[in-house]
């Protein structure tokens, strides 16, 4: 404490002395300011001495020295697996016998813009895991297609190694190696302890909201129905278009119907108008907007939420990350009028991109290898930390016990892949066109536009028609892109694709 | 006496050994001055030259920083004039700005209480500039924290005082997340300006302050009289740099809010936050470098003004 003050005594008086300084002599500032000088140009003297590096004799010991490994650098976005995925590395780095290491960074929300600092930088690495499609688009990956031997294909499902539509070219960027499921969860011991059947979670979205209701009545104000993490305005997706797959509301992904060939969103507004209503009867944890999804997370783990939206990652994430204190269960999203119009969705994604231009690329090719061996999936299956497109992961002998949620996680005979939607360049209409104040200048202003609707508590006529204009909106993007030549629509239509599995 | 024949007697007296004398004179005395300055003129030079230059021409550019940068004119500055955020985020701008109001006059409050010899003065100070030195996104956290409405402190208090009798979701609401980051961001640099306001009136000589007193000049007639115009160098100086640095602040507001909720807490400098840093949302560095253009070229309007309008605060001229 003294010492802080003693700081602060000083600055008031340097700030005291600021008038002083202004009246000092200038033969003072002279010297002063040849005295910096001096240093200033000892220090770059200094600089240039260290700089010279090529005539040190550090070079010539380098050169008797046995060979190096080749540094392999492999950046990722995904944490739940960091462990198991670290561990492996670091046996991979000890035994290969082509003296690679690779070196794993995790990154967290800001992955994308580090790649694209890097892109600017030149400095991408030589591995990149979940790369967006404007990298994508930017020519870093390699094309994998030669890569895949027929002893890779035969290691995989099918849906692991088909190009889709977005890609360029027809180029595969990565193996698809995740089998994500979006599923409900629900805190079975609060259900119980509202009264309710743990066994039997809600069919109807009107039991679903009456759940929600008994749960925050029996909670006190400590417990909730239901939570929503949308300030991470991304989360509308999982807690709309998502769960109305079930209700066959859908006919493609992002609200793209691969069926007509248009985008609709008309069918979410009665989702986002059933959550303004269990917002307004206080179902859902207080503090809309300002909880993100880890915080809406931690709170179903410690027991204060009921049911949530969840996806294959969660199984890590509530046995790990966030260990649940409760016991949990895995449900389909709740229906209209009970029936099930469309199966549970789920979608092939992640996967390792190789960097073209990568200065070690044999290497990297070798890294890559390492990276989608049946080992790596077997040993993150049997640890229960996702759903792979890897056939030896799938053996359910490996899966394992104890660990919650894997089985509900699991994709059904009736899970249903729904169709890509095209890949828009936004900028082919620029200014960008307008749904209200929001630009529709990229794929996320359907979670913006969802999200303002929430927020400002819009009735039903409203929200139809705000949900109409964005549709309009993305039809013209989407013309003007066909127009520009950057999509072919045709690509993305399946006239006869069914929701319902028969 | 001609053009031609003025250019000749320059360049005559150039070499002439006198000047000669005169221009090592004047390289002994001021060259070290120079050299001084080339070094940070160097880095202006790098760190703002070139980032205003960069800034200025992806104005008529689309870039995303991924794919190659493509020129599109106006189509920018269009853009900006149909952007309604935008607009009503520089009304929001000038609003938060307001929060000088509790700022200032509560600093130049503590620092005339402070400027007498109240025992334990500098424990007081040093709590007051606590808020300034810790880090401006721990405190927002904490400011975040309390204002939870499942468990938040403030809640708690105000529930047990029986004040309230439902959680107030001071986040969630338009109005109360952005009063909550007012409030947060003038506690936090209300510190700094008290210390500003006693140097101030630490520099007011002491003899000024005996006439006064000889002249039965007391309390507010002291304060009114000599104290606040013999103060109006520092006081011009603190205002401006209370305005210009809440003119361009984004407050707490991107770990308290992210802008939410609905934009409420979208001020302009965290719109251009968002312009560049887009995230998974996609970013586009074009418009951002516009928002960011014309924004500025407001504040400098401002900035002239108010230096203009200012002018007869300093006793000094």
């Amino acid at each position: 404490m003294r010492l802080f003050l003693s700081i602060i005594r000083v600055y008031t008086k340097q700030l005291k002395g600021l008038n002083n300084m202004m009246n000092t002599k200038r033969s003072k500032q002279g010297l002063l300011a040849a005295a910096a000088a001096l240093l200033v140009l000892m220090t770059g003297c200094g600089n240039n001495g260290n700089g010279n590096g090529n005539a040190s004799p550090s070079a010539d010991t380098n050169a008797s020295a046995p060979k190096e490994k080749v540094s392999i650098e492999v950046w990722v976005n995904s944490r739940h697996d960091l462990e198991v995925r670290e561990s492996l590395v670091k046996k991979f780095n000890e035994t290969n016998p082509d003296h690679i290491e690779i070196n794993y960074k995790v990154f967290a929300d800001n992955y994308e813009e580090q790649l694209k600092l890097a892109m600017n930088a030149g400095n991408l690495p030589d591995i990149a895991y979940n790369i967006s499609a404007d990298l994508a688009n930017a020519g870093y990956p390699l094309d994998l297609n030669p890569l895949i031997t027929p002893e890779i294909r035969a290691r995989f499902d099918e849906s692991a190694l088909t190009v889709p539509p977005t890609a360029k070219n027809g180029e595969l960027d990565r193996v698809f190696e995740n089998v994500t499921t979006f599923k409900l969860i629900y805190n079975k011991d609060l259900f119980k302890a509202a009264g309710l059947d743990p066994e039997k979670p809600p069919v109807t979205w009107q039991e679903m909201s009456d759940y929600a209701k008994q749960i925050t009545a029996s909670g006190g104000g400590q417990k909730f129905g239901l939570g929503l993490p949308v300030k991470q305005t991304a989360f509308w997706r999982y807690y709309v278009i998502y769960p109305s797959a079930v209700s066959g509301d859908i006919n493609g992904r992002e609200g793209w119907n691969a069926v007509t060939g248009k985008y609709d969103f008309s069918p979410f507004a009665k989702y986002v108008k059933w959550w303004i209503d269990e917002n307004k009867a206080g179902s859902v944890f207080p503090g809309v907007g300002t909880y993100d999804n880890d915080m809406i997370r931690a709170q179903f783990a410690e027991g204060n939420i009921g049911m949530l939206s969840a996806a294959t990652w969660d199984i890590g994430v509530f046995n790990d990350q966030f260990p649940a204190k409760n016991d949990w269960a895995v449900a389909d999203f709740p229906t209209w009028d009970g029936t099930a119009k469309g199966g549970p969705a789920y979608e092939t994604a992640n996967g390792f991109s190789i960097n073209k231009n990568s200065k070690h690329l044999e290497e990297a090719k070798k890294a890559w290898e390492f990276l989608i061996s049946d080992e790596m999936f077997v040993e993150l299956a049997q640890k229960g930390l996702g759903s792979f497109t890897n056939l030896a992961a799938q053996d359910k002998a490996i899966q394992p016990t104890d660990r919650k949620g894997v089985d509900g996680f699991v994709i059904g005979d009736s899970s249903v892949d729904y169709p890509m939607a095209p890949r828009l360049d936004y900028s082919v209409v620029n200014p960008p066109l307008k749904v209200g104040s929001l630009d529709v200048s990229k794929s996320a202003v359907v979670n913006d536009v969802m999200n303002q609707l929430f927020m400002s508590s819009k009735e039903l006529p409203d929200i139809e028609k705000t949900l109409q204009e964005l549709g309009d909106a993305f039809n013209k993007l989407a013309e003007a892109n066909t127009a520009a030549g950057t999509i072919d629509l045709n690509n993305y239509l399946k006239p006869d694709f069914k929701p319902l599995k028969p | 006496m001609s053009k031609l024949t003025a250019e000749s007697n320059l360049a005559g007296a150039s070499l002439h050994p006198g000047s000669r004398r005169a221009f090592s004179r004047f390289v002994r005395k001021y060259g070290p001055a120079y050299l001084m300055l080339l070094v940070p003129v160097c880095f202006f030079a790098v760190f703002s030259l070139y980032p205003i230059g960069w800034a200025l021409k992806y104005v008529f550019y689309y870039y995303d920083g991924v794919m190659p940068e493509r020129f599109t004119g106006m189509a920018n500055l269009h853009r900006l004039m149909e952007d309604q955020i935008y607009w009503s985020s520089l009304w929001k701008q000038a609003l938060f700005s307001l929060k000088i109001l509790i700022e200032l006059p509560l600093a130049f409050v503590l620092a005339l209480f402070l400027y007498s010899r109240l025992r334990g003065r500098n424990i007081f100070r040093a709590m007051f500039v606590m808020p300034y030195i810790l880090p401006g996104s721990t405190m927002a956290l904490v400011m975040y924290i309390l204002l939870n409405p499942y468990n938040g402190g403030l809640n708690q208090l105000l529930l047990k005082l029986h004040l309230i009798d439902q959680p107030i979701q001071f986040l969630s609401g338009g109005w109360t997340a952005f009063a909550s980051g007012m409030v947060m961001d003038a506690w936090q640099n209300f510190g700094i300006n008290m210390l500003f306001f006693l140097v101030g009136l630490t520099s007011i000589p002491k003899d000024v302050y005996e006439s006064a007193d000889m002249d039965g000049a007391t309390g507010w007639k002291r304060m009114r009289y000599i104290s606040i115009p013999m103060m109006g160098r520092i006081l011009q100086m603190i205002l401006f740099l209370s305005i210009l640095g809440t003119l361009k602040s984004m407050g707490p507001f991107l770990v308290l809010t992210n802008g939410g909720p609905n934009n409420a807490t979208e001020l302009t400098f965290l719109y251009i936050f968002h312009q560049f840093f887009g995230g998974e949302a996609g970013s586009n560095y074009g418009y951002g470098a516009t928002v960011a253009v014309v924004t500025a070229l407001m504040l400098v309007v401002v900035s002239v003004g108010y230096f203009k309008l200012t002018k007869r605060m300093d006793y000094h001229e």
